[in-house]
């Protein structure tokens, strides 16, 4: 096991030099000119220009450039923001209330999904199932943001039982709308993933075999069906967690929620490109650690995997 | 157990009742005629004969999702190449003086704050849509079955490369690596350039596919038969193993169509997708997102037009999928 | 318990003529048991898109305590359907439609789920029949076999004995004035070594006259026999007074020691009586890091747990290799016998059934066509599938051949084998079309070191116009040189001669004029045509590699083709997935002929099918020999085909080449005791047929 983590962690290194390479290039080394390019049609300044090179070593060669940004965001010092405030400070900021949003809507797609994959799995071919996949194919359909605005409109406006934006520093309830859209279409997949693994273990051997053990149908269910069933959901659920930080960019922006997703939103818009790189970077980074942790998390829950 | 004398007195009672014989047990031959023998192995020769492919086509033309997605995809694709047929208004005429007027005769969806025709907005906004799913979607299998094929069949260090690269490109999130490479052309005028980036980010789910889905396909025993009937690799291939591996890819390929266009509709709506003077439900449902509280119906119906595209994409990739593998059906 | 009893068939006869002068048992005979299982006219039928299928009707048979009943038949014969309804575990849409399903006299046709649940594991066990997908590869096999125990409040602390094994025990009259209950306690792992001690001194005691030796020899019986949760106090007290211990010390030592197991205890004692060495150990691992053999002993394990009166063995060992296959059932046989479970054995192999049951019901179609004491039935078959079969069954025939040899009778030998062995001198003067020297083959194991050796110095001959075998179990290699052969894996080292050339030696294009002339036929009959290509397609593939005719002439050569394995000739349009394994095999044997080839190499090409479809394809393949003077490199684990086939054999066992010689021999006078185990092996190889 301990030689399986090491594994994993070593793994782990050459795809994060790798994304944060290409996450760079794709940045500072695409044709044209980088500082234009962060600046979009705005009219930059020589002083800037100047300023903006030196910072990003961009008159040093390309590889050495990287290495640098890499050393600096090792050590968190990503530089500034145009109006002067160090990026990590704006991150520092932002970053808890994403992760609170981000964690609510992980609790709420993992309960919900896995309920009622459970039950469409188990129930398969019944109006039930049907009504719950058929939800579910919705939910994936419609994006985020137009979710967002029908659940704004009703909850918000039209009912008036929930907050219809967060401000600063937002509480359970002012995120809990937000929570609900953001872990949307997470909850749809969880519920078909879930589904399909539930109906498939279900005529699986062993569970005719635990069948004829004399085991109970409940405890057949709870030990064999579902554990089974559930490990790819777990590990998909584990995954989530990254995107959810990542994609709560759109829900952020729809609430009026000061958060990662926020900052990054209108970093793009004021064109900082510094503070753009900064925050994919750390999402990135997110992203990647959450998948560690899921291959670590599979190897707990599935035995062939620990010795494979 | 292993209680000696009680273990052979068993067995010896067994054995001594096997002497005789006892109710129920007497020696029974059914009559010849009741279950007569058929030749070992026989053909039915009356059955029509039937394909891999004629097979699925079959179970999928009893499918009612199949059908329903089906009509769905067919309207959409006539909406986006002849958008004329249903609408003779233009797009980009607006009209200050309709600004928010309700539906009226020859404008069922009303107007929107610029005083354009929603309808024809919706009807025209298909093809930008469309466009871009199609084309991501063609890119992502064309570049990503391509790489996951050779790392699959190949193996060995192809695959450790390519696999590594492929690893690099899971890591970005499809939208945060979009928004990166986005955010820095926005001031192009292309549809190509959303195309470009869903599918740098896109092919990796593909890849992976193809790679395990030839793995799989390249082990099977006809493989080992055709090279030992002289064939080469190259011939192999092509001629058994990329068609025995399509399935799974043309399922993905069907579901992502759906999930591209969602995605452009996101980069749209943050205001780095599709350029603004390219009429697209995205950025419809952006510049009406003010108005939810004043007048819904400008964001309710690029909206529901977007959301129903993707559903016939999402049923048709369930209903292929049911077909070619009938082990993970959904209904 | 352990091997202490012998698995020597021949024993076991003896002992069954033992039991007529048994009194307490004839007594205990006198009056007709009550059946165990009534199966009367059952009917099963499944609901599919395309309508509702029969899959059994009108089928009875009835089991008896303690007996061993098999049900006979080839795939789709309804023979597990009709197993799996009397535990209600029919799959998918499958119901029991008609006729009664009677337990110990309950009808138990429409049982409750809550109903079934109770008769489950505790009254009726399933040993099912894949290992490999049978046990949950997340929790571990002590986790499993502790839920056999648990599910059916099987206690941890004593034995539940069947009513059958304690009426014979009450028959014999049982020391009267002890506690039954409490001889039945288990030994617990804890008091197991001081139990050991105390038997020590006790039997030193007993006798003092014997050496050290005796002594030692004793309690290595009794530490193979005592196993902790497994073996009881009575037990004991009667093995300690067996070695001289006084009745009243023997009885006091099992009352100190011997005081009940802990779930632990048990759960390996379980794994140990089903003949799982170092089960204490292996309870704590997973199935993945269990070999099938091993898997399956857990499989029985598990079944037994709740000491069922019925077990139900469904092709328990049908995946197993045939040595593997035979310890296992005789651990079985022994395991039941002492339980007095009833066990309804499940199996393609008539000559098995009729090896391990005293009854026989001979299903086909969905129907029994045929039942009755497994001899009788054998000896006598009257229906005509029964007849079929037991013409066609390979373990039968080789001894019909064994014994029309012994006799002298070439006549009888010629008209039971379809092979006609070339006669030594014939043989000899046959030219070697393949010779194989000295191959070695190495493979490189993920993340290890050492290489693995899967091939080791085998050499051989093929001569032209004969068939040899290579007969192995699993990881014999003889997979590997096949590959070799076929120039498909480079060898390590050895030479592979074709027609006295070295085939490692050739270049592209005397590659492509040897692959014209050496051509395969692969085990799996589902995996080696392309599921994608018409069976027109796949016979043509060769002739349009190699650039031989036009279309026209690719056409007659197909149709031809088709005729010569006797398929109609409208086969061509069919795809694969459309035929049954036997005709996909026929096909795979018309793509191989395509090129007119000298050598086929079938790799376990029959070992998929059932018993009457292998027989044709055997058949087949013999009369393409004699017309065309084929030579055959044939890969099976099958002494049995072997005998039907080969002319010469080659034995391998991890690897090695263990003995070479013609098929004759190996079956009269075999020279290695790995080929005698081998020979036993065969199931129903020691039936009495009554043909000699």
């Amino acid at each position: 096991m301990g030689k399986y983590i090491a594994r994993r962690i070593l793994q782990m290194i050459p795809v994060v030099i790798g994304t944060t390479l290409l996450i760079y290039a794709l940045v500072f080394a695409l044709p044209g000119d980088p500082v234009t390019a962060m600046f979009g049609e705005k009219p930059v300044n020589d002083a800037v220009r100047e300023q903006i090179r030196q910072e990003y070593n961009l008159d040093k060669p390309f590889i050495v450039q990287y290495v640098l940004f890499l050393k600096n965001a090792l050590t968190l010092n990503f530089g500034m923001t145009f109006s002067g405030r160090p990026v990590i400070d704006v991150i520092g900021e932002a970053f808890p209330v994403t992760i609170r949003l981000a964690l609510m809507a992980f609790v709420f797609e993992g309960v919900f999904g896995i309920i009622f994959g459970i039950i469409a799995g188990l129930k398969k071919g019944t109006w039930g199932d049907s009504v719950i996949l058929i939800v579910s194919l919705l939910l994936i359909s419609v994006p985020t943001f137009v979710t967002g605005f029908v659940f704004q409109y009703l909850f918000g406006v039209k009912w008036g039982i929930l907050p219809v934006t967060a401000g600063r520093n937002p509480g359970f309830l002012d995120l809990l709308m937000p929570a609900c859209v953001l872990g949307s279409v997470s909850m749809a997949y969880i519920i078909r993933l879930t589904r399909t693994e539930v109906a498939s273990n279900k005529t699986a051997d062993y569970v005719r075999t635990a069948r004829a053990k004399g085991m109970s149908n409940r405890a057949v269910t709870m030990r064999h069906i579902l554990r089974n069933s559930l490990i790819p959901v777990v590990t998909y659920l584990g995954a989530d967690l990254g995107s959810l930080m990542g994609g709560a960019m759109i829900t952020e922006r729809i609430f009026n929620i000061q958060g990662v997703g926020n900052t990054l939103w209108q970093a793009i818009l004021r064109g900082e490109g510094t503070l753009v790189v900064s925050i994919v970077t750390l999402l990135v980074l997110v992203f990647v650690v959450c998948n560690l942790i899921v291959d670590l998390l599979y190897a707990v829950l599935d035995p062939r995997i620990r010795y494979a | 157990m292993t209680d000696t004398t009680s273990s052979q007195s068993a067995s010896q009672s067994a054995k001594a009742q096997a002497l005789r014989t006892l109710p129920g047990q007497e020696r029974y031959v059914a009559p010849a005629d009741e279950t007569p023998l058929q030749a070992v192995d026989s053909i039915d020769e009356s059955a029509p004969a039937t394909s891999m492919w004629a097979e699925a086509w079959r179970t999928l033309r009893r499918n009612p999702l199949f059908i329903i997605a089906a009509v769905l995809i067919l309207l959409v694709l006539l909406v986006a190449l002849f958008p004329t047929l249903f609408t003779k208004g233009d797009p980009t005429y607006c009209d200050l003086e309709h600004s928010l007027d309700p539906s009226g005769p020859g404008h069922p969806f009303g107007y929107d704050l610029q005083g354009c025709d929603v309808y024809t907005r919706t009807v025209y906004g298909t093809r930008a849509s469309l466009s871009v799913g199609v084309l991501t979607t063609l890119l992502v299998v064309v570049a990503g079955g391509l790489i996951g094929a050779l790392a699959g069949y190949f193996g060995g260090w192809v695959d450790a490369l390519l696999s590594r690269i492929t690893d690099i490109f899971y890591a970005i999130p499809l939208l945060l690596g979009a928004i990166v490479v986005l955010q820095m052309f926005r001031t192009s005028e292309s549809i190509w350039k959303v195309v470009l980036v869903l599918a740098l980010f896109g092919w990796v789910s593909v890849a992976r596919i193809t790679r395990s889905s030839v793995m799989e396909a390249k082990n099977l025993e006809f493989n080992t038969a055709s090279r030992a009937l002289g064939a080469s690799r190259v011939r192999n291939l092509f001629r058994h193993v990329i068609p025995n591996s399509l399935a799974p890819v043309i399922v993905v390929a069907t579901t992502s169509l759906g999930t591209y266009i969602v995605s452009e509709a996101t980069l749209s709506f943050l205001g780095i997708g599709l350029p603004s003077t390219v009429v697209s439900w995205g950025g419809d449902i952006s510049a009406a997102q003010n108005l939810l509280r004043v007048d819904p119906a400008v964001l309710f119906w690029p909206s529901l037009a977007l959301a129903i595209t993707v559903l016939s994409f999402i049923m048709m990739g369930d209903a292929v999928r049911d077909a070619l593998d009938p082990k993970s059906r959904t209904l | 318990m352990t091997d202490t009893t012998s698995h020597n068939p021949a024993d076991q006869h003896t002992r069954e003529h033992d039991s007529h002068g048994v009194q307490g048992v004839q007594g205990a005979q006198e009056q007709t048991p009550e059946p165990l299982l009534e199966v009367k006219d059952l009917q099963v039928q499944f609901t599919t898109s395309a309508g509702t299928v029969t899959a059994v009707r009108d089928s009875s048979f009835t089991v008896y305590p303690g007996q061993w009943v098999a049900i006979v038949g080839e795939s789709g014969s309804g023979k597990s359907t009709s197993a799996m309804s009397v535990i209600g575990l029919l799959p998918g849409t499958g119901r029991v439609t008609g006729g009664s399903i009677r337990l110990q006299g309950e009808d138990i046709t429409h049982a409750s789920a809550k109903q079934l649940e109770q008769i489950r594991g505790r009254r009726i066990g399933l040993v099912p029949q894949d290992p490999m997908s049978n046990l949950n590869p997340v929790w571990r096999i002590g986790t499993q076999v502790k839920e056999a125990i648990e599910a059916n409040g099987m206690s941890v602390k004593r034995e539940k004995r069947s009513a059958l094994v304690q009426g014979i025990a009450g028959a014999e009259g049982a020391p009267a004035g002890q506690d039954q209950a409490d001889d039945e306690l288990f030994l617990g792992s804890v008091q197991r070594p001081a139990l050991m001690d105390a038997a020590r001194a006790a039997v030193r005691a007993a006798n003092p006259d014997a050496t050290d030796a005796d002594i030692d020899h004793v309690m290595a019986g009794f530490d193979a026999e005592w196993d902790a949760g497994s073996i009881t106090r009575g037990a004991v007290v009667r093995d300690l007074a067996k070695h001289g211990v006084a009745q009243a010390d023997a009885r006091a030592i099992g009352d100190k020691y011997v005081l009940g197991a802990t779930m632990n205890d048990r759960i390996a004692g379980l794994l140990t009586e089903a003949g799982l060495p170092d089960a204490a150990v292996r309870a704590r691992q997973y199935p993945h890091e269990f070999s099938g053999g091993m898997r399956q002993r857990v499989l029985i394990a598990m079944g037994l747990a709740g000491r069922p009166d019925l077990l139900i063995a469904d092709e328990p060992t049908s995946a197993l290799d045939v040595t593997v296959q035979k310890r296992i059932l005789d651990h079985l046989h022994d395991l039941t016998d002492s339980l007095g479970t009833a066990v309804l054995f499940i199996t393609h192999d008539l000559g098995l059934a009729a090896e391990r049951a005293q009854h026989i019901v001979v299903m086909y179609k969905g129907q029994v066509v045929e039942s009755g004491p497994s001899l009788d039935v054998l000896q006598h078959p009257r229906h005509p599938y029964t007849k079929r079969l037991v013409a066609a069954a390979p373990s039968l025939a080789s001894q019909r051949i064994i014994s029309a040899h012994s006799r002298g009778d070439d006549a009888a030998a010629d008209a039971s084998m379809d092979h006609e062995a070339k006669d030594a001198s014939e043989l000899a003067q046959a030219r070697p079309v393949i010779e194989v020297k000295n191959l070695v083959k190495e493979f490189r194991l993920p993340r290890r070191k050492e290489m693995f050796r899967a091939v080791d110095d085998v050499s051989f001959t093929v001569r032209r116009g004969t068939t040899c075998a290579i007969v192995g179990e699993s990881g014999s290699g003889k997979s590997t040189v096949a590959n070799m052969v076929l120039h498909l894996l480079e060898p390590t080292s050895g030479t592979v001669l074709y027609e006295g050339r070295d085939i490692s030696g050739f270049d592209k294009k005397q590659l492509l004029e040897f692959r014209r002339h050496v051509q395969p036929v692969f085990q799996n009959p589902y995996g080696s045509l392309d599921p994608m290509y018409s069976i027109y397609r796949s016979i043509e593939e060769p002739l349009r590699i190699h650039h031989i005719g036009d279309r026209k002439s690719r056409l007659a050569r197909v149709k031809e083709l088709l005729d010569m394995v006797q398929l109609p000739q409208a086969t061509m349009s069919r795809y694969p997935n459309e035929l049954s394994g036997g005709q996909r095999q026929r096909i795979a044997i018309a793509r191989a002929m395509a090129l007119n080839p000298d050598v086929i190499v079938c790799d376990e090409a029959v070992s998929a099918l059932d018993v009457l479809v292998q027989d044709q394809v055997l058949r087949l393949l013999n009369d393409l020999q004699a017309e065309q003077g084929l030579s055959y490199l044939f890969i099976t684990h099958d002494l049995a085909v072997v005998r039907q086939i080969a002319d010469d054999v080659v034995v391998m066992q991890h690897g090695k080449l263990v003995e070479h010689a013609t098929t004759d021999e190996v079956f009269g006078n075999p020279k290695t005791a790995y080929t005698r185990a081998l020979l036993d092996a065969i199931p129903g190889g020691k039936l009495k047929l009554g043909l000699d």
